[in-house]
């Protein structure tokens, strides 16, 4: 089921009633952390893996990178994918490969951070859910509060679950041109059961300010709308849920005190070193459509 | 443990068996009423010359005394009421009947003097308000917020701006007692904790016991709020009321059966709804709110009272094709019989229901709603014999039964995809005998007490998830209405005071106290969204020791009142929430839940003028308070959000002249601990859609939110009238210098990646104007 909880009308409720501005505050100095980022998806790729040591939350930096690993992938089928550096930190597979659903990959990570001649050991594992359906997708204008919005509409079907504890479902909608490519991307998570058939029909999913000036330059006629289902394992679920908290709740309803978003990345060799990140192995479903008016101009 | 009850037991009669020895005594006891309304005066002061002792009225304006055989002269004084003396041959068993009467709103504020002061009651770290005194107070749209005031007392910290919730001694707003006439309130807020749901026009008298909580009182750690209604006037009939700029209020009172048989009903309500037309911000919205208090209170025999006392309130706020709402309903049935001039009982049946609901209708396919309650009914007797001489031994049982059903969601349209969800109400019983005496010798006065406690769970008949280091390992059944897990608590309370002399009092202090229901609390503010939940297989119930001691002194025969307080709380089983807990529509909240241990230590100090123009206080408070439970924070301690070194309040009100009175109270404290990045790390739009970064987070409460302060400013003007006994405008400042105090902060990132810390704040300089009025 997907709903618009009490309490983010409790918090639009108090929105109304607040002002906004912005203030000066004082970041501590925190620990240094080794970033591991990577997803295995059911599409023919080289899977990206990216190694990256944190910043200060103040820093314009780009992060430093990692380009001494040795990272290697294998599955539950036995098969091996090693994966060399590329740039910036980013480590690509040697070759193409697929992910498939009910398979289980494992990802290694060694690495000499501190050149003292130790390898420190990074590992983690996540099993891939069956994919979802999606037939169809239109972009609805509608009204709220005197404002005028885009609702983005899907046809779909969900994939039959065999375990209690599938979380839900993560959607992903990317809007930009693709040769001024300045994407907007955006995520929602639906974490309840949705209709017994699991029929997704003319399901709402996105609301999007056209007219936001934030976004001006990304909505424009004729750019490309891809929209993704991804099936995230509970685990990956549980990573999207607390990172879109930490990057996106401004309202302390939900909020409890923040924390790192958690992790399946164990260290299990080496010096103790603070790491993380997340490696996913998530299925996914896309189509396209291409937006074709802009609301106000 | 039972050998133990057994012994504090003797060690709580064994002073009543010593005083019962003593020389032969006669017992002076009687009541005290305002001879305008009737009404009994709590807390109104007894002192016989030339003996040099005194006592107190208690909850029901009753007093007893012992002394020996003589002649004395007894004076009875009470908070905006003329002395009364009485000649007294004391030569057998006396009772006598006082009233005061009222000294008129016009005299000099200079004359109203009397008032048990801290040095004279035997308790630490309490603090009493009279409805005079919480109407002085500058409020937020000129709307008198008795809760508001308690947050300006020593110990007492808002929880967030223009919140109604509040902590004490570094508590959560959960561990509070909050008791309208004895019935509980689970959520004491309005309009998302801006105003409490008490309307100060109804209250009598307001106690705030922040620690040494007496025995016949138990269920949370940290603080009881105990509020009781006015009763209504027994003599005439009395309108009263107040139009302000978004609310008004109006109380009517008077006798059904002169001297037998009073009521009294107010009601309280907001509009802005009439501004809709003129303020765009609010086109397409609802916010609103109301009161209802009735009371009836039967002199039904001369030592026979029966009191019946209901409120319903209820918030709606909304936005076009969306509501939510909630609110409180109580009931209390309290009989109180004078069995002889020694000993008398009261009997208190309580009913509380707090209700939340909502509709989403904004996209039809998604439509649905949704609501969820908590509801408790209440039985209490208490017994209270009185040897007299401050002496008096009581006990009682209170038994209490809860009901709480967390969440029925269903579609609420054709076609809408949202599908029906119930979870199970879930119920349990509360119980608890205890006994209490308070005794003084020489100058020493001590309480002792003691409290058992008894929690059963009941089934629901549903499987109960048994948890085993926080994962689930398997489930029990049991027959539905079985009690299917017990908890035992003993609570003993001591508490000693000694009078070095007439100015001065030390006091010392220990308080164990145990809760079994609490919130499931994620955010600091008094929004209605927290869940409430019992203690179970898998949830111990909290316990919290503190011990206290305080100095107390009147200064300038009582002008003034200085009073300093230390105390240290440890507190076992305390809880908090795993990282990213979902509080709110959980079927499993209990996974969620971790348990630790905590303390709190602080000093208070207050400087009170009594009398005089200028009255009010002064207030400099400390509070540390810090948890370390197993999974949170890698199993360090952490500060609690409560943590504050630096707490001030300063209170004025002056009286310019019969008709002009100034009021001011400015607060500042230390910013809340938060949570705040550290540093930031990319892990790629792949893994995260929709961003590419994600914070980290260096400890929990590593950070604080700014610095809060705030100058609140009132003028009130009594209006010249022959028609009403009262015609009085009050305008209000609220913030009157405008400081932008963080409701909430935020991070976003600008197009440079540059990192921007946004605040949300409620209020800046809020003015508003209030007529109040009495016929």
């Amino acid at each position: 089921m997907i709903r618009i909880s009490f309490p983010i009308l409790l918090a639009a409720t108090c929105i109304m009633a607040s002002c906004k501005d912005t203030i000066e505050v004082d970041f501590r100095e925190g620990k240094e952390y080794i970033v591991i980022g990577g997803r295995i998806t059911n599409e023919n790729f080289y899977h990206p893996i990216t190694i990256t040591r944190s910043t200060h939350i103040t820093s314009t930096e780009a992060p430093q990178t990692v380009t001494n690993a040795r990272v290697k992938v294998t599955d539950s089928n036995g098969n091996v994918y090693n994966y060399q550096h590329y740039a910036q930190g980013e480590y690509e597979s040697l070759t193409y490969y697929e992910g498939e659903p009910g398979v289980t990959y494992n990802m290694e990570v060694k690495v000499d951070l501190d050149n003292d001649g130790i390898y420190e050991i990074f590992t983690a594992s996540d099993i891939m859910r069956s994919n979802a359906e999606v037939d169809r997708i239109k972009l609805e204008p509608y009204k709220l509060l005197s404002k005028e919005l885009t609702m983005v509409l899907i046809w779909g079907r969900l994939p039959e679950t065999k375990r209690e504890n599938d979380p839900g479902y993560c959607f992903n909608i990317i809007v930009g041109s693709l040769d001024d490519y300045k994407p907007y991307s955006d995520m929602m998570l639906m974490n309840e059961e949705l209709n017994d058939n699991l029929m997704l029909d003319s399901l709402p999913t996105f609301s999007i300010d056209l007219n936001n000036k934030e976004y001006e330059d990304k909505f424009e006629a004729g750019n490309l709308v891809e929209f993704k289902i991804l099936s995230p394992s509970e685990q990956y679920y549980d990573f999207l849920r607390a990172s879109k908290e930490n990057t996106t709740s401004n309202i302390p309803v939900y909020g409890g005190p923040p924390a790192n978003s958690s992790t399946n990345i164990r260290q299990t060799g080496g010096t103790k070193t603070p790491v993380t990140g997340f490696f996913a192995a998530c299925s996914e479903s896309k189509i396209y459509t291409i937006l074709e008016r802009q609301s106000g101009k | 443990m039972h050998r133990i009850g057994i012994l504090y037991i003797f060690m709580i009669l064994l002073p009543s068996a010593c005083f019962c020895a003593e020389s032969k005594k006669y017992i002076l006891s009687g009541k005290v009423r305002s001879a305008s309304t009737g009404e009994y005066l709590q807390r109104a002061s007894i002192v016989v010359s030339p003996a040099g002792t005194g006592t107190a009225t208690d909850s029901i304006g009753k007093f007893a005394i012992a002394l020996p055989p003589a002649a004395y002269v007894i004076t009875i004084s009470h908070l905006g009421y003329s002395d009364e003396h009485r000649n007294i041959e004391l030569d057998k068993d006396c009772e006598i009947d006082v009233s005061l009467n009222e000294i008129a709103l016009q005299i000099d504020a200079a004359t109203v003097s009397a008032q048990t002061t801290k040095t004279e009651t035997t308790e630490t770290g309490a603090e009493r308000l009279t409805a005079q005194e919480i109407s002085t107070l500058p409020a937020l749209f000129g709307e008198i917020d008795p809760l508001k005031a308690v947050q300006l007392t020593p110990g007492v910290q808002a929880t967030s701006e223009g919140s109604s919730g509040f902590s004490v001694r570094g508590g959560n707003i959960d561990q509070n007692l909050i008791l309208l006439d004895g019935a509980t309130i689970y959520n004491a807020s309005h309009v998302a904790g801006f105003f409490s749901i008490f309307n100060n026009d109804i209250i009598r008298d307001l106690k705030l016991y922040k620690g040494d909580i007496p025995a016949m009182y138990g269920g949370r750690l940290s603080s009881l709020v105990d509020i009781r209604t006015r009763e209504g006037d027994m003599q005439q009939y009395a309108i009263n009321g107040g139009i302000g700029l978004i609310s008004s209020r109006m109380l009517i009172e008077g006798p059904l059966i002169r001297d037998k048989l009073s009521f009294l009903a107010a009601g309280r309500r907001t509009y802005l709804e009439i501004f809709k037309p003129f303020v765009s911000e609010l086109k397409g919205k609802t916010i609103n709110f109301y009161d209802l208090n009735l009371s009836l209170n039967w002199q039904a025999a001369p030592d026979t009272r029966i009191f019946l006392s209901g409120y319903v309130g209820h918030d709606n706020c909304g936005i076009e094709d969306a509501a939510i709402g909630y609110g409180n309903r109580t009931l209390t049935l309290g009989i109180t019989q004078l069995l002889t001039h020694r000993l008398f009982a009261d009997i208190t049946l309580t009913g509380s229901r707090f209700d939340n609901d909502y509709e989403m209708n904004i996209v039809e396919q998604l439509a649905n709603k949704g609501s969820w309650w908590l509801k408790s009914y209440g039985a209490k007797t208490d017994i209270n014999y009185y040897y007299g001489n401050g002496h008096t031994l009581t006990t009682g049982y209170h038994a209490i039964f809860h009901k709480i059903m967390k969440g029925e969601y269903s579609p609420n349209s054709p076609i809408s995809i949202s599908v029906s969800k119930y979870i199970q109400p879930t119920s349990s019983f509360e119980d608890a005998f205890y006994l209490s005496n308070e005794l003084t010798v020489g100058r020493f006065s001590i309480r002792s007490g003691l409290r058992l406690n008894r929690f059963y769970n009941i089934s629901n008949g549903q499987p109960i998830t048994i948890l085993e280091n926080y994962e689930p390992v398997r489930k029990e059944a049991y027959r539905k209405g079985k009690a299917y897990h017990k908890r035992l608590r003993l609570d003993p309370r001591l508490g000693i005071s000694y009078r070095i002399d007439d100015r001065q009092t030390v006091k010392l202090s220990y308080t164990r106290t145990s809760q079994f229901l609490q919130m499931a609390l994620n955010n600091a503010s008094g929004l209605p969204i927290n869940t409430w939940f019992e203690a179970s297989p898998n949830i111990r119930p909290q316990i919290s020791d503190q011990y206290a001691t305080g100095y107390y002194r009147n200064i300038k025969n009582g002008d003034y009142e200085f009073s300093l307080e230390a105390y240290y709380k440890d507190i076992s089983n305390t809880i908090d929430f795993k990282d990213h807990a979902q509080l709110t529509n959980n079927n499993d909240l209990e996974e969620d839940i971790r348990m630790g241990k905590g303390y709190s230590y602080g000093i208070e100090f207050m400087l009170r003028k009594r009398t005089g123009k200028l009255t009010g206080w002064i207030t400099y408070f400390l509070t540390r308070s810090m948890k370390k439970i197993d999974t949170v924070n890698e199993g360090e301690w952490y500060k609690s959000i409560y943590d504050k070194p630096v707490n001030i309040s300063l209170v004025a009100n002056y009286r310019l002249s019969a008709n002009w009175m100034l009021s001011a109270n400015w607060m500042l404290a230390s910013g809340t601990p938060t949570t705040f990045p550290t540093g930031r790390a990319y892990v790629g739009s792949e893994t995260l859609p929709g961003n590419t970064y994600i914070p980290v987070y260096s400890g929990r409460n590593n950070s604080r939110y700014p610095t809060y302060h705030r100058l609140d400013l009132s003028v009130s003007h009594q209006l010249a009238t022959k028609r009403m006994e009262k015609s009085e405008l009050v305008f209000t400042l609220y913030n009157a210098y405008g400081r932008k105090n963080p409701w909430t902060i935020y991070f976003s990132h600008d197009d440079n990646s540059t990192i921007q810390a946004n605040i949300y704040y409620l209020f800046s300089l809020t003015p508003s104007i209030t007529w109040n009025f009495k016929f």
